[in-house]
């Protein structure tokens, strides 16, 4: 029987393959570690951040950011729009036409409410906001037609 | 069977290219298809794409400018812009979709669907009755429609979003100025004006359902003529206006002097905390 063994012919494998799993621990330890306290940060920044507080106060005055809402200019625009509508019928594809003659109705419908309401509430500045906001619809309605050939 | 089907329809392949001065305008008018537009960082303007038969594909370019143009008025195709960055567009169409990233300029359709996105300088979009959703980066955008759904994301310093019978719908960030404007459409708004910014909301007779932001600080004034304010915060309550009719609610929120003010003739308004 032999009294001696030799040892293996390499050992670098095994070697190698425990230094790297030393290692990959080492690596995994920190990021584990930084991805923890990340998130620790994160629950704490979120319970220490206050919710913006909502109270009511009292309503200030309406802004309104259009000066005044002309019915002069808005019969020449009104005017000039069934002209181009006219003007255009040909070029116009049928569902253009109407989609066009049904915005204006609507606003034409919004314009007389507002008118009515506006002669028993003359100095509300709401109603006059909403109520320029139509006319410039229809302006804007006629640069939309205008463009549309 | 499909390729032969295409071949009879299509005509052959079209492959322009320009090199442009920056700032370079380019104008396209097209009827009906599809067309889109992708801005790169290259100095020049590539046109693929194909024309249907029947239709002419025009095509005009020097240094300083490209017009391109499919006729006649019913006239077909598919094309693939590309455009330096610095150009400006101006595009009309007819029923053609048009789908565009990081194109700055004009964009109009009067039944086409607009589809705008990625960084751009300045956009103004426009469609009678078809859809536009604008999902950028810019400084200002000016979107308008008739009775298409108007769609306003991204982050923008100046938004002007209005409509007639359309609904609108804006989640637009870090605002400093925004107009919502609506004879008949249904809005929501859920953008974020920071703590400086001023938003104001008209709708007629259209229910606007308001989300304040998260980073909002300052204060918001809802006034309806006819209609109901419902609040779903529960420190804030509705009260009846002067006239008897209607209901007002302000409220402050956070620190800040931004504004949110909301006007309503007979449309309700809901108001949500962030």
């Amino acid at each position: 029987m032999k009294r001696e063994i030799d040892p293996p012919y390499d050992l670098w494998p095994g070697i190698r393959a425990r230094i790297q799993a030393r290692r990959g621990w080492r690596m995994i330890g920190p990021v584990v570690a930084l991805a923890a306290a990340a998130a620790l940060a994160f629950v704490i920044v979120r319970q220490t951040t206050p919710k913006a507080t909502i109270t009511q106060i009292e309503p200030t005055a309406v802004r309104t950011i259009v000066d005044s809402a002309d019915a002069s200019s808005d019969a020449r625009v009104e005017q000039e729009l069934l002209e181009e509508l006219e003007l255009r019928r040909g070029e116009l594809r049928p569902e253009t036409e109407a989609a066009v003659r049904a915005s204006l109705q609507t606003i034409d419908s919004a314009i007389k409410e507002l008118r009515t309401e506006m002669a028993r509430r003359p100095n509300d500045p709401a109603l006059a906001q909403l109520l320029a906001e139509a006319y410039a619809h229809k302006v804007d309605l006629m640069k939309l037609l205008a463009n549309a050939s | 069977m499909i390729a032969l089907a295409l071949l009879l329809v299509l005509q052959p392949p079209i492959e322009r290219r320009q090199a442009l001065t920056p700032g370079a305008g380019v104008k396209i008018f097209m009827p009906a298809g599809r067309v889109h537009l992708v801005g790169w960082d290259k100095d020049t303007l590539a046109v693929r794409g194909t024309v249907a038969r029947g239709s002419t594909f025009y095509y005009g370019a020097y240094h300083g400018g490209v017009k391109v143009s499919v006729d006649p008025d019913s006239g077909s195709a598919t094309l693939d812009v590309f455009v330096p960055r610095s150009s400006i567009v101006s595009i009309k169409a007819v029923t053609a979709d048009i789908d565009a990233t990081d194109v700055s300029g004009w964009f109009y359709g009067v039944s086409s669907r607009i589809h705008l996105a990625g960084t751009v300088r300045n956009l103004e979009a426009e469609s009678i009755s078809g859809d536009v959703t604008i999902a950028v980066t810019a400084p200002w955008v000016r979107a308008r429609t008739g009775q298409g759904r108007l769609t306003v994301g991204g982050q923008a310093d100046d938004v002007s979003a209005t409509s007639i019978n359309g609904a609108i719908d804006v989640t637009t960030g870090q605002l400093t100025r925004a107009r919502v404007s609506t004879v008949n459409g249904n809005v929501r708004f859920a953008g974020d004006p920071g703590t400086q910014g001023l938003v104001d909301i008209d709708d007629y007779a259209g229910p606007v359902d308001l989300t304040l932001g998260a980073h909002m600080g300052g204060q918001c004034d809802i006034t309806t003529v006819f209609g109901e304010i419902v609040s779903e915060i529960p420190s804030v309550r509705p009260v009846a206006g002067t006239s008897g009719r209607g209901q007002t609610l302000a409220l402050s929120i956070g620190r800040g002097t931004a504004h949110i003010t909301v006007r309503t003739f007979k449309g309700g308004v809901r108001v949500r905390g962030p």
